[in-house]
């Protein structure tokens, strides 16, 4: 990974270097194996929903902590991206979970198994 | 030229199309398939008579194909041969369309059976017709198809579909044979036009060993000799026109046509020739010993058929070409006469067909019963009718023969062509013996069925009467003549007549004392001691047996051929077809469904489930990622 900013300012730079890099690591993965975990165990689908932006934004922290660390701006580019595609997944979602309640009467993913084999 | 083969086709089309939709239509078709045939006989006459001198007429249609190097024209081609069997086939089968409107009087499928008579009709034309051996043998499979189309008309009985089955079956054989020889000849020359073929290259001997023999396997099948003629007999479970066409005038005659036609190749091929010559006289012999004790009257005629033919390949086999195809033309005229006067025996009798219920018919159908004497003399050979000339010449031809028969010594002094001779004469006897036979039980005596038996309409014994004309006086207006007008053709007779040869005088006389005697003695025995027959047929019940029984020919070729075979399709049914092919086919299938069912637990539709998955998933890439990505 190149360094292409070398402009860099130097009071962020100390204060970031004040937290060390491994902390934000660690809470993205909290945040990411929380939201999994919500993901895989909860049955009511809004939650699941949020879950998965619990786990985007894992992701999100993540990319910038590294970002920060190797000083590179691509990080953002792909936060910005998904954050974009996290709002639309949340409306799509919730359209989705929308109609699947109008159907099932229900907000728990264990009624919607229409596709079983 | 083309309207001959096409009069009758557009009958056929025509019958079927328009006269099978109505009722009311169906006594129609029988005329109009008549006049169809009628029609093709009048073209036909006139290109007889305006035929040049040696002379041929050839019509080229279109291009057909090519093969290799050769191109085959679908072309007609009339010359003397041809001429010949057209007038036979149309003229004789003009009058067995006449008869069968009689015949068919109350049947329900006109339509179909004259179309289809019609349709066979067709089918000889293109074969006598063709002028190369892939349109004779279009011309060919033409009549096997309608052969087995008619033999089978009484569909409904599952006998008759058998029989016509095993015509069709029987032929094929033969048929394979016919396609070998034809390529033969098209691998050695590069052409198939009889008129290349003819002027063509001069081939080494085998290649016409080798062709005569194939095309002979061809002719075999059609012709029904041994040991294919077992489908001939069986072809009677068709309707008695049908048995008088396909025996007659068409079908059978195929094989000696073609045999005459190919005369260049024969000739060239002393071998193959003996060999048909010893067949031929097998055939002869055999079949009429069977005809000896047959019960129905149309089998009797149906074995005397195969006897008859076996004359006619003897004939072919000692290179008498002209005068195996003027026993052709005789026996058309004596063999359809024979087989209707049966027919209206049978129609009289409402469809009797057991000599031993019939007796005494010839006050009752005096007609019938004076056109079927007339017919028996000429077939038994008696002079001066028309069957005494031509088998008499072919016996003849037989003894004088100075091929390479006469060099195969069988005993000390005795050669080959001799024995054979020998047995062709034996035959003739046997022939006018099992004739006399049918004439007697048929006519004399006192009746011993149970129908009020009666005369046949017009259209049935107007046939009969022309036929008994024909067969009377066709041999002694037309014998010798005849031969000179075919011999144009056939170019030469390998064996010529010399008419101040002493053999030739004294052949004649035993022919006559031995036809006659057969005459007789069936004659004395049948009409005036029928005991002292039944008591000679108990005497020697083995042979009697074996006779009726057909030697048991069927019975042997169901044990040695048919079963086998049987077995052998069951077994790779079992084995290749289901097995193998289907195995592999339903295994495919199979192997997928077993998959997607073990694999149908996995869908439970449960979204948190598939998720888990997919992260065990995940995990599971990233471990083997770290372990082995050296980090």
């Amino acid at each position: 990974m190149g360094k292409r900013s070398s402009r860099v300012n130097p009071v962020i730079a100390n204060s970031f270097l004040l937290t060390p890099l491994t902390f934000y690591l660690g809470l993205g993965a909290v945040l990411f194996s929380l939201g999994a975990i919500g993901v895989l165990i909860r049955k009511n689908v809004i939650v699941i929903l949020m879950c998965i932006e619990l786990m985007l934004n894992g992701v999100n922290l993540t990319f910038i902590a590294l970002g920060r660390h190797f000083q590179d701006l691509d990080t953002h580019i792909f936060t910005v991206m998904i954050m974009a595609v996290a709002a639309a997944e949340a409306s799509i979602g919730l359209a989705i979970v929308v109609s699947i309640f109008r159907n099932f009467l229900s907000t728990n993913v264990a009624d919607a198994n229409e596709l079983r084999g | 030229m083309w309207l001959i083969p096409l009069i009758p086709l557009l009958g056929a089309a025509f019958v079927w199309l328009f006269c099978s939709a109505r009722p009311g239509r169906h006594a129609l078709a029988g005329w109009i398939a008549t006049a169809a045939a009628l029609g093709s006989f009048a073209i036909a006459l006139q290109f007889f008579f305006a035929l040049p001198a040696n002379g041929e007429i050839l019509s080229p249609l279109w291009h057909w194909f090519t093969i290799g190097g050769a191109s085959i024209e679908f072309a007609l081609r009339f010359d003397r041969l041809s001429a010949l069997m057209c007038l036979i086939i149309t003229g004789v089968g003009s009058l067995i369309h006449l008869y069968a409107i009689g015949y068919m009087a109350e049947d329900q499928s006109r339509p179909r059976f004259f179309s289809y008579l019609n349709l066979f009709l067709f089918a000889m034309l293109v074969l006598v017709l063709g002028d190369s051996l892939p349109l004779m043998f279009v011309g060919w499979e033409g009549v096997g198809l309608c052969s087995y189309l008619l033999i089978g008309f009484w569909f409904e009985n599952p006998e008759n579909a058998k029989a016509g089955q095993k015509a069709f079956i029987v032929n094929r054989i033969g048929d394979a044979g016919f396609i070998i020889g034809m390529f033969t000849l098209l691998a050695a020359t590069g052409s198939l036009t009889f008129s290349e073929l003819v002027g063509g290259p001069k081939l080494d001997s085998w290649t016409y060993e080798l062709a005569a023999f194939c095309l002979f396997i061809g002719a075999m099948g059609k012709s029904a000799q041994i040991p294919l003629y077992v489908w001939l007999p069986d072809a009677m479970a068709g309707p008695t026109p049908v048995s008088a066409l396909i025996h007659a005038a068409t079908m059978v005659t195929a094989g000696v046509y073609m045999m005459a036609r190919m005369e260049f190749v024969y000739s060239n091929a002393p071998i193959t020739s003996t060999l048909i010559m010893s067949i031929g006289a097998l055939t002869a012999f055999f079949a009429a010993t069977i005809a000896l004790v047959q019960n129905d009257i149309k089998k009797v005629l149906a074995y005397s058929t195969v006897s008859q033919l076996g004359y006619m390949f003897m004939a072919m086999g000692a290179g008498a070409y002209s005068m195996g195809m003027f026993h052709v033309t005789t026996h058309a005229f004596f063999k359809a006469c024979l087989f209707m006067g049966a027919g209206s025996v049978i129609i009289g009798c409402h469809h009797e067909q057991d000599l031993r219920h019939f007796g005494g018919l010839w006050k009752k159908m005096p007609l019938t019963f004076i056109t079927y004497l007339v017919a028996t003399l000429a077939i038994a050979g008696i002079p001066p009718l028309s069957g005494f000339f031509s088998k008499d010449l072919i016996l003849w031809s037989v003894f004088s023969d100075h091929s390479y028969a006469s060099k195969v010594m069988v005993f000390e002094g005795l050669a080959l062509n001799q024995l054979l001779w020998g047995l062709g004469l034996l035959t003739a006897f046997l022939t006018a013996f099992y004739m006399t036979r049918s004439l007697v039980l048929t006519f004399f005596g006192n009746y011993r069925g149970h129908a009020h038996p009666h005369e046949s309409p017009w259209v049935v014994t107007l046939p009969l009467i022309v036929l008994a004309f024909l067969s009377a006086g066709f041999g002694y207006l037309a014998g010798h003549d005849f031969l000179h007008y075919l011999e144009h053709w056939t170019r030469k007779d390998l064996v010529q007549i010399d008419h101040h040869d002493e053999t030739y005088h004294q052949l004649e006389l035993i022919s006559i004392i031995v036809a006659a005697a057969g005459f007789l003695l069936a004659f004395l025995l049948y009409a005036f001691v029928p005991q002292l027959v039944a008591g000679l047929a108990r005497s020697f019940r083995q042979i009697y047996r074996l006779l009726l029984n057909k030697w048991w020919v069927d019975e042997f070729y169901e044990a040695v051929i048919v079963r086998p075979l049987t077995f052998l399709a069951n077994l790779s049914f079992a084995a290749i077809d289901r097995g193998a092919i289907d195995g592999t086919v339903n295994g495919v299938g199979n192997f997928v469904d077993a998959n997607g069912e073990a694999l149908r637990a996995v869908h439970t539709g449960r979204l948190q489930q598939y998720a888990a998955f997919m992260f065990v998933g995940l995990l599971l890439l990233a471990v083997v990622y770290l372990l082995f990505s050296g980090i």
